[in-house]
């Protein structure tokens, strides 16, 4: 997940900006000013993203994080796609249009990305669980 | 002496063998309606009038792209026709599209600007031609609908434009090519102006 993020990121950074700016606006949602403040945050904030994930730490809340940017992008694809906006995903760069196949693609990353942060929800509870001696009851103590 | 006598006469003889005034501007599939083919950007669209998207992307886009790049000659604007078989009346509105730019660019920008302005009332009663007549003067008129009795040479142009589109993968309207330095880039949206001019603008800076 980590990975997948950092390549998302890289890949829109590496074309050229005024591509990316065009994906975004291709949504037909944000102004001009915030199409260019999210073109230009976007693809760092992913690298971002994925090196802390694949670093591992505070894994709860990043890949809550992850999870939430992820099923955001989801649900702008798929209001776009009903509505019948012809948007250019933007994903991983280059102009791929929103389409059947890239709605199931971000569905399956976003089932990772619950998955994960269910794992590392489950990871941090056995400190919780862990058995406590019980502590003696006042019938043995008197 | 002799020269100069025959001078008026070879003068008539030229003009009278020269196109009239609105052939000499007309244009073709291909040919820009907006700027030159020298110009250093060409912006390549496949539209349909029928389609909402791109009449977003007319208005408020390439109707101020067109004075902005192509008139300044920093850009060529080629517009093509790529009416969806969803739409019922785009092949209708594309011939009368088409018509207009055989008639004329000046009468293609008046007609284009007509359909997607009362794209909404044209679409639901399939009345072109009141919109159309409305757009233009008697004489121009004229000439439209002379240019639209070649129904199957229009639509002959229409399906050329139709399959270069297919070919290039244009699957959705608007579509444009954006050509410069040697390099195509597609774009399948209806960009915002100002999206679109820092693009045309990066593309104009030399050397970069």
């Amino acid at each position: 997940m980590g990975a997948m993020f950092v390549y998302a990121g890289y890949a829109k950074l590496v074309q050229s900006p005024f591509l990316f700016e065009m994906a975004v606006d291709s949504y037909q949602l944000l102004p001009p000013w915030a199409v260019l403040a999210v073109a230009h945050s976007l693809p760092w904030l992913e690298v971002a993203l994925g090196l802390v994930l694949i670093s591992g730490w505070k894994l709860f809340y990043f890949s809550g994080f992850a999870t939430l940017l992820i099923g955001f992008f989801l649900a702008l694809m798929a209001i776009s796609f009903a509505r019948g906006v012809e948007a250019q995903c933007g994903c991983f760069g280059g102009g791929e249009p929103v389409s059947p196949w890239t709605l199931t693609r971000d569905s399956m990353m976003f089932l990772i990305a619950v998955y994960l942060t269910v794992y590392s929800w489950k990871a941090r509870r056995p400190r919780a669980t862990v058995a406590m001696p019980a502590a003696p009851s006042a019938e043995i103590a008197s | 002496m002799v020269r100069n006598m025959f001078s008026p006469l070879i003068a008539v003889l030229v003009l009278a063998t020269m196109p009239s005034a609105p052939s000499l501007w007309a244009a073709e599939s291909g040919d820009c309606v907006g700027g030159n083919p020298t110009s250093p950007i060409k912006i390549e669209v496949f539209s349909d009038y029928q389609c909402p998207a791109c009449q977003a992307f007319y208005l408020n886009t390439m109707r101020t792209i067109l004075p902005e790049y192509a008139d300044s000659g920093r850009a060529c604007v080629v517009y093509r026709e790529f009416p969806l078989s969803m739409h019922n009346h785009a092949r209708v509105a594309a011939r009368y599209g088409h018509a207009a730019k055989r008639v004329g660019i000046r009468q293609w920008s008046q007609v284009t600007d007509a359909l997607f302005m009362n794209q909404n009332r044209w679409t639901a009663s399939g009345d072109i031609e009141s919109v159309v007549a409305k757009a233009l003067g008697k004489n121009d008129l004229d000439a439209l609908h002379k240019e639209l009795k070649d129904t199957a040479s229009l639509d002959a142009a229409i399906n050329a434009d139709v399959a270069l589109g297919t070919q290039r993968g244009v699957g959705s309207t608007p579509t444009f090519f954006v050509t410069a330095k040697g390099k195509t880039e597609k774009i399948a949206a209806a960009v915002q102006y100002p999206i679109l001019k820092r693009y045309l603008d990066s593309l104009l800076i030399p050397g970069k």
